[in-house]
C-alpha cells in the first residue's frame, strides 16, 4: 500500500509498532505517527532509514 | 561506435531534425534517462498495483465477514480491473 509501516529497530530485529502511518514528524529527538484513523504515537528516537520502494519507517529508540 | 556506445556516450547537444520538426539544444543524455526512467516506473507500476491488490483481497474478505457482500463484490471487481491494468503496462513495457 502507499502509506507506510513504522519499525522500531531491535538487536533481534525491527518490530512493527504502527502499520498505514500517513504522517511522520521527526522532532527534537522523538518521532510523531498518526495512521489512517488518526491515531498516534510518540517514540523516543530517531528516524533511522525511511525505504519508500518498501513503504517502511526504521526508527532508532534513543 | 556501436549501438550500446551511441545510446550511452553520445551526449553532446546539438540541432537535430526529427520528420521534419526542428528541435534545437536537445540532449540524448535526457531522452535516455527519459527512457530509463519509464523503464522501471512500468515495472514499478505493476508491483505497486500487485501490493494494491493484496490488501483489496485482504479487504474484500473482510467486508464478507462484516456481512458486506455487495461491498466484497465490488472489490473484487476492482481487482479484476486492476489485473488488467497490469496486463496492459506489461504489455506497454514489451514494446519499450
Amino acid at each position: 500500500m502507499c502509506e507506510s509501516t513504522a519499525y522500531l529497530c531491535k538487536e533481534d530485529g525491527l518490530e512493527k509498532i504502527m502499520e498505514n502511518v500517513v504522517y511522520m514528524k521527526p522532532e527534537n529527538g522523538k518521532v510523531y505517527l498518526a495512521d489512517l484513523l488518526g491515531d498516534q504515537k510518540i517514540v523516543d528516537g530517531e528516524v533511522k532509514e525511511i525505504r519508500l520502494i518498501d513503504h517502511k519507517i526504521i526508527i532508532e529508540e534513543n | 561506435m556501436n549501438k550500446f556506445e551511441k545510446r550511452y556516450h553520445h551526449s553532446h547537444e546539438h540541432d537535430h531534425e526529427i520528420a521534419g520538426h526542428h528541435h534545437s539544444l536537445h540532449s540524448h543524455n535526457d531522452e535516455d534517462k527519459e527512457e530509463k526512467t519509464l523503464r522501471v516506473l512500468l515495472a514499478h507500476w505493476v508491483k505497486h498495483n500487485k501490493s494494491h491488490e493484496e490488501s483489496f483481497k485482504e479487504w474484500a474478505d473482510k467486508s464478507k465477514e462484516m456481512g458486506k457482500e455487495e461491498v466484497a463484490k465490488n472489490i473484487e471487481k476492482a481487482i479484476e480491473y486492476m489485473e488488467q491494468a497490469n496486463e496492459m503496462l506489461m504489455e506497454a513495457k514489451k514494446h519499450m
